[in-house]
């Protein structure tokens, strides 16, 4: 079938990106032409020192591409050092105050990378009990300008579920600087990466490396029954988003389930990935243009603006709660659009009565 | 006459050594000047307000007083971990010969001085430091062979991840619209039910 120019930009960010969450990348056979032309893609999609990790493994090391990607890799580099220093403060202030957060995502997928500048993380995500998310948030509040690019989580249900206590009970301790942080076990870890991956609609080829770096650096004593839990559409999206990782990054997922499931991909999954990471405008950043509420003032942008909320085919299975299979996206990307209406107009409405 | 005939020799005389004493003095006020900038003791390195990253073959830098980040090659940054206000221009030029492994001058030392305090990695007091100007295309042709080896502070342009360190991209969490990015990544973006947009309604 013949791929868009979208699909072959995004195969190609797909081979530049393959293995590089290793120590010694595989070799690549890359050309500078086609990597004049992704540059752009991968700086847009926060993958740009993962590609320059990958390129100074070959030929093209030296190349003018590499040296831009080289420019991120230095940048992320300090900027991991002083969101690191900002996870302890913020940390340490939660502990202080009795709460016990647990770290996921950011750093805690960044430290499976070989180096700690090679995975972007401006955000500190961090999950706190249900009855102690208001406190959080006044502690945080507390902070002042020291408050950082805090996202609390209430739970784990926004991010894939898992029970709170159970995920507390199996979370495990990290050495992060001068303090002690919590992160989720494998399990959980592997997860809320996959999870947020297909919510997300798969836009950021990051958040596959992420998941592959996690499924190779996986513990002997992993449990899959745990990781994939009872629910089968939740099960079914996990497995999809390893094998694609497979498909895509060439991730190592020979001793996992996802090893039956990479000729059974639905037909629909890998192109729409590709899609995504070979669009200068991946459809999940146009959404954030402008507010929905903003159309009711300027009528004549909801046009652009619909089009801009139409969610992939991945967001819209994964928000509709649907299987992952062979059957056309198309229902369930209208669903979706129903129910975000539906949200809207509630919310609308509420905020009309108290105004 | 002759007392004038004898007068104006004697003021010839005299005024030849005079010149030739300024001529002598002004030799040995230079040589003593080249003399003193070997032995000059450097400044101190900056260190407060600073995000320091030592990497195998550089040094990055980023100043959080002025959201700039510098990279710095291995003979700056050996220049500048040795700016403890103790050692003199000489000293570091011999430490660079030993780290670099190849015979350079005080310009070199006096290139690298110039940058470091150019991106202000120097304490202010530093100021007042007798600074001689070297360019780096001056010492290119001088040591072509080794001319990448000559000190280099890059400042690192900072296009999307430098504003994510400043604002939240779309999409982000907020609370209010001076933490979200702009159209671009430039500028304030619009806080909206606790999401980042670019564009205000």
């Amino acid at each position: 079938m013949l791929k868009s120019r979208a699909e072959l930009s995004g195969q190609m960010v797909g081979l530049t990106l393959a293995g590089c969450w290793r120590r010694l990348p595989p070799p690549s056979d890359l050309n500078s032409v086609g990597l004049e032309e992704i540059v752009p893609l991968l700086q847009i999609s926060g993958a740009a020192a993962l590609g320059w990790w990958r390129l100074s493994h070959s030929n093209l090391a030296h190349s003018t591409s590499a040296e831009t990607l080289r420019g991120t890799y230095r940048l992320n580099t300090l900027q991991a050092k002083i969101t690191q220093n900002a996870i302890c403060e913020v940390v340490d202030h939660l502990r202080s105050v009795g709460i016990e957060p647990i770290l996921v995502k950011g750093w805690a997928a960044a430290r499976l990378y070989p180096d700690q500048g090679l995975r972007p993380y401006g955000d500190i995500d961090l999950c706190v009990r249900p009855d102690e998310f208001e406190s959080a948030g006044k502690a945080l509040e507390d902070l002042g300008d020291r408050r950082y690019d805090v996202d609390l989580h209430c739970g784990f249900e926004s991010l894939g579920g898992g029970d709170v206590d159970e995920v507390h009970a199996r979370s495990r301790i990290a050495d992060l600087g001068n303090t002690k942080v919590r992160l989720p076990c494998a399990e959980d870890h592997l997860r809320i990466l996959c999870m947020h991956f297909l919510r997300e609609g798969g836009w950021r080829p990051l958040w596959l490396c992420d998941i592959a770096a996690a499924v190779e650096a996986l513990p002997e004593e992993f449990d899959w029954s745990y990781c994939l839990g009872n629910n089968r559409s939740r099960s079914d999206a996990i497995i999809c988003s390893i094998a694609v990782a497979h498909q895509l990054l060439g991730a190592d997922i020979d001793q996992t389930p996802a090893a039956r499931k990479t000729r059974d991909l639905p037909r629909w999954l890998v192109p729409a990935i590709l899609k995504e990471w070979g669009s200068p405008q991946p459809s999940m950043s146009g959404r954030h243009r402008a507010p929905i509420a903003s159309y009711i003032r300027y009528p004549y942008k909801i046009l652009r603006g619909l089009r801009d909320r139409w969610p992939n085919p991945i967001e819209a299975t994964v928000g509709m709660r649907g299987p992952f299979n062979d059957f056309p996206r198309l229902p369930f990307q209208i669903g979706s659009c129903l129910a975000r209406a539906a949200t809207f107009a509630t919310r609308f409405k509420q905020t009309r009565r108290e105004h | 006459m002759l007392f004038e005939r004898v007068s104006i020799e004697r003021v010839i005389d005299r005024t030849e050594a005079l010149v030739a004493i300024l001529l002598n003095a002004s030799t040995t006020v230079k040589g003593f000047e080249m003399r003193d900038k070997a032995q000059q003791i450097v400044p101190c390195a900056r260190k407060a307000r600073l995000v320091v990253q030592e990497l195998p073959d550089e040094v990055l830098v980023y100043d959080l007083d002025r959201h700039k980040a510098h990279c710095l090659n291995k003979a700056s940054a050996l220049v500048w971990k040795h700016c403890d206000g103790k050692s003199t221009v000489g000293q570091l030029r011999a430490l660079l010969e030993e780290a670099l492994g190849t015979a350079t001058d005080d310009d070199v030392v006096w290139l690298a001085l110039g940058q470091l305090r150019r991106f202000h990695l120097l304490e202010e007091e530093s100021k007042g430091f007798g600074m001689m100007k070297v360019t780096r295309r001056d010492l290119v042709s001088k040591y072509l062979p080794a001319a990448l080896a000559l000190p280099l502070i890059l400042s690192i342009p900072s296009p999307a991840a430098a504003q994510a360190a400043s604002c939240r991209p779309p999409g982000s969490a907020c609370t209010a619209n001076a933490q979200c990015c702009g159209p671009g990544g430039v500028g304030v973006g619009f806080c909206s039910a606790g999401v980042c947009f670019t564009n205000p309604p």
